[in-house]
């Protein structure tokens, strides 16, 4: 049985769609096979960050209702060699269609398939949330050094912890050094320290995404940048393996270490 | 508390601590004083306290929620 975690931040914007691409490419190139899953209904994007836009046939609400198999509904990603499966979410319904019972039997039935299910979180804290976490055994909450996302991924862990997810760890995304050293941005420590939630990972603002997310490449499945990396450790961590935080080092040595130890 | 040359980065950690003690007891201002004041009345029966230094948490701990107080005393009240 596969591990089923939720990727979910209660702000919108701060990357959870690019993150749960990359986490979960990050995973395959470590040899584990990993299932995407985009809960965000009505306003799926996976499958556009993933480049796979134009092979979506069926959607993961079409397996929910009878109306295709999982096998049918997934989408090989081109560059993972069959060891990442997008399920795409419907355009066509509401995030309320989505059945929890029915959601949580389904994602049980994957995860026996799978190292590793993600579960896309839409943005909020409503029912699309609560769909995307009822299956989770895990959470990985991503927070960008704000005062408002910050504040959100509090309540969103508070929320998760009543559900009985408490295994929580953060992700702090669009990392910028520049603006730490200058003392104008929150230090991942800070954020650690105010939410009182363990890091799993710190990925540096890195313009490689945006090129990556043009063309339909997932970055760590195509680049060597620093936020590739940091996704990489993002996945040891997963494993249970220790690795530092590169985003943290300061100049290339730390980053040529790491990358010799691989 | 000097917000002028405060570096942002404290600023905006002085703040979310704030915000998030409300956020997470889900209790307002007035609520939040209220009980200040009834802690106060208790613990002051015992200890002579310093009212305006009494801080109030609640911080997340290995999963859980966890209220915090401090409470400096001044010095013992003797009956």
């Amino acid at each position: 049985m596969g591990k089923v975690i939720v990727v979910t931040s209660g702000k919108g914007g701060v990357g959870k769609t690019t993150t749960t691409a990359n986490v979960g490419g990050a995973l395959t190139k470590l040899g584990k096979k990993v299932l995407l899953v985009d809960m965000d209904v009505g306003l799926r994007n996976l499958d556009l960050v993933m480049g796979l836009e134009n092979r979506v046939v069926y959607t993961f609400m079409d397996v929910l209702e009878g109306r295709c198999t999982a096998d049918q509904a997934m989408v090989k990603e081109k560059h993972a060699g069959g060891a990442l499966m997008l399920l795409a979410a419907s355009q066509l319904h509401n995030k309320q269609d989505l059945d929890l019972d029915k959601v949580k039997e389904a994602i049980a039935a994957l995860a026996e398939e799978f190292d590793y299910v993600f579960l896309d979180s839409p943005a909020g804290i409503e029912h699309g949330f609560d769909a995307s976490s009822a299956p989770a055994g895990q959470a990985l909450v991503v927070v960008t050094p704000d005062v408002t996302s910050v504040r959100d991924a509090d309540r969103v862990i508070g929320l998760l912890e009543n559900k009985g997810v408490r295994d929580c760890s953060l992700i702090v995304n669009k990392y910028d050094r520049t603006l730490i050293e200058r003392k104008k941005q929150l230090t991942s420590d800070d954020i650690v320290d105010v939410l009182g939630t363990e890091l799993a990972g710190i990925v540096p603002e890195d313009k490689a995404i945006i090129d990556a997310t043009n063309r339909g490449d997932i970055l760590v499945l195509s680049q060597s940048t620093p936020a590739a990396t940091a996704y990489l450790e993002i996945a040891h961590r997963l494993e249970g393996d220790e690795t530092h935080f590169s985003a943290l080092s300061t100049g290339r040595s730390l980053l040529s270490i790491f990358r010799r130890q691989k | 508390m000097n917000w002028f040359h405060k570096a942002t980065n404290e600023i905006a950690k002085e703040r979310l601590t704030f915000i998030l003690v409300q956020d997470r007891s889900q209790l307002s201002p007035a609520v939040m004083e209220q009980m200040k004041e009834e802690l106060v009345a208790v613990i002051g029966k015992y200890f002579d306290i310093d009212k305006a230094q009494i801080q109030l948490n609640v911080e997340r701990q290995e999963g859980r929620q966890v209220v915090e107080t401090s409470i400096p005393i001044k010095g013992l009240r003797h009956s």
